[in-house]
């Protein structure tokens, strides 16, 4: 039986964490908590349909229960969440498209340009951040990961590196990377996204 | 049915339960372990690494010639540098896959696991730690050569000027010495630089730069004292020659008491 979204609201993360270890129905206040950033992130990273996303979801929030005595509270559970749906939607993602050769746009040639400044432009319209999810959509998912996380999911540098686990000095190179290929994707396709609707 | 009540619905009906916390304590507890032993096993590396390097033999090098590359391999303690490297990476694996560990970039791990193994090895070399262990790797394992034989089987090489033996009999030009193998040899040394803290006595433990004449006789050029060490010098590691017990090693207190052993 599930249990109901008033009495979920009383519980902390961690203290759900606890009470899920002793009763699993409380594992749906922690689904219900973060389902809808969980499937919006499996999609930015993965292009997964939503169907696809719902699975990878699923199997997920298995290995969040069968994990859970392994949960440290020094970090924070969405942190830890994010941590096992990004792993378990990249294995997912390779069984089904061979991730990482497919979908890969290939830039390797050193930008020096600007950076753009678009991604830290909270005033996109609807349209403009579709048309940003598809230029993310095109840079290699190990820039892709990090900028979703930080312009889509709003992760500082530490929530950033305890999902990827990577120092955080690393998560700053490849936001840097990442957002120049994002530049160079707006450069090259002539977007001007002031005059988008 | 929510997919939440279907994961709930799956959990059960499949018998899913949680890793054992005692399996995950014992796992982070093994990465720490681990990190914590590859250090110290490190240190101890590199304490015999500095002892190693402050027992050798390095106005040798003066007179290597063309084989100079060859004595600089045969000084250093090859195997020593490779276990402080294999317990380096050791450390920074175990580090590295600890709670949290990934917070920490490769470089900073490195830095961390290099400086706590060069502090603690340097220390243990102090309190004698690296000698210690040195020697029971050399009376554990009979393939390895240590800084005592290597020393031997590099002052025993007369067909290449360097020779080392216990005086005999002393002349007022030429000595006789047994050499570590208990072959006699004369030992003319008008000409020979003598170090200041050689005294030639009989039972002094001396090594010989010099030219190899014949298979009797060696023309010293330098006689120095046979040093720190550990007391097996010429003729007394096997069995052979005046045999241990006899050194009269006044300028080596460590060879006299190691001599009675």
């Amino acid at each position: 039986m599930l249990i109901a979204k008033e009495i979920c609201d009383r519980y902390t993360d961690n203290e759900l964490v606890e009470e899920t270890l002793r009763n699993v129905d409380f594992l749906s206040c922690i689904y219900g908590r973060y389902e809808k950033r969980l499937l919006r992130f499996i999609t930015r990273i993965s292009s997964l349909d939503a169907e696809e996303a719902r699975d990878v979801l699923q199997d997920a929030f298995i290995k969040v229960w069968k994990n859970l005595n392994a949960y440290d509270p020094s970090v924070k559970l969405s942190s830890w969440i994010y941590r096992i749906v990004r792993n378990e939607t990249i294995a997912q993602w390779r069984r089904m498209t061979g991730y990482g050769k497919v979908r890969m746009v290939p830039i390797t040639e050193k930008m020096e340009s600007a950076l753009p400044e678009l991604l830290d432009d909270r005033d996109l319209s609807e349209e403009g951040m579709l048309v940003l999810h598809q230029l993310v959509d095109g840079i290699p998912v190990k820039y892709r990961e990090v900028i979703v996380l930080k312009y889509f999911e709003k992760m500082n540098y530490d929530e950033i590196s305890d999902v990827l686990k990577i120092p955080e000095g690393t998560v700053a190179v490849r936001l840097n990377r990442g957002r120049k290929m994002v530049g160079k994707l707006i450069r090259e396709q002539k977007i001007d996204f002031k005059s988008l609707p | 049915m929510g997919q939440a009540e279907e994961i709930i619905d799956r959990i059960r009906s499949e018998e899913i339960r949680p890793r054992p916390k005692w399996q995950i304590v014992a796992r982070r507890t093994a990465f720490r372990v681990a990190w914590i032993l590859a250090i110290v096993l490190g240190s101890i590396s590199f304490s015999v690494i500095l002892y190693v390097v402050r027992e050798a033999e390095y106005d040798l090098l003066a007179h290597a010639g063309h084989s100079r590359l060859e004595m600089i391999l045969a000084l250093l303690p090859l195997i020593w540098i490779v276990f402080v490297l294999v317990f380096l990476a050791l450390s920074i694996f175990g580090f590295k896959r600890a709670p949290r560990g990934y917070k920490y970039s490769f470089r900073k791990i490195f830095g961390i696991s290099t400086v706590s193994s060069m502090v603690i090895g340097t220390l243990f070399f102090l309190v004698g730690g690296g000698q210690f262990a040195e020697r029971a790797m050399e009376s554990s394992f009979d393939s390895y050569k240590g800084v005592s034989q290597r020393k031997i089987e590099i002052w025993s090489q007369p067909d290449h000027g360097f020779l080392s033996g216990k005086i005999i009999s002393v002349e007022p030009s030429v000595l006789s010495i047994l050499d570590f193998s208990g072959k006699e040899w004369n030992i003319p040394y008008a000409d020979a630089f003598i170090a200041g803290r050689v005294e030639l006595v009989r039972d002094e433990q001396v090594k010989l730069i010099g030219k190899m004449l014949d298979q009797q006789t060696f023309t010293a050029s330098e006689i120095r004292p046979w040093g720190r060490g550990d007391g097996k010098g010429p003729g007394m590691g096997r069995g052979i020659g005046p045999g241990k017990g006899q050194n009269k090693g006044g300028h080596h207190p460590q060879n006299r008491k190691r001599g009675h052993e």
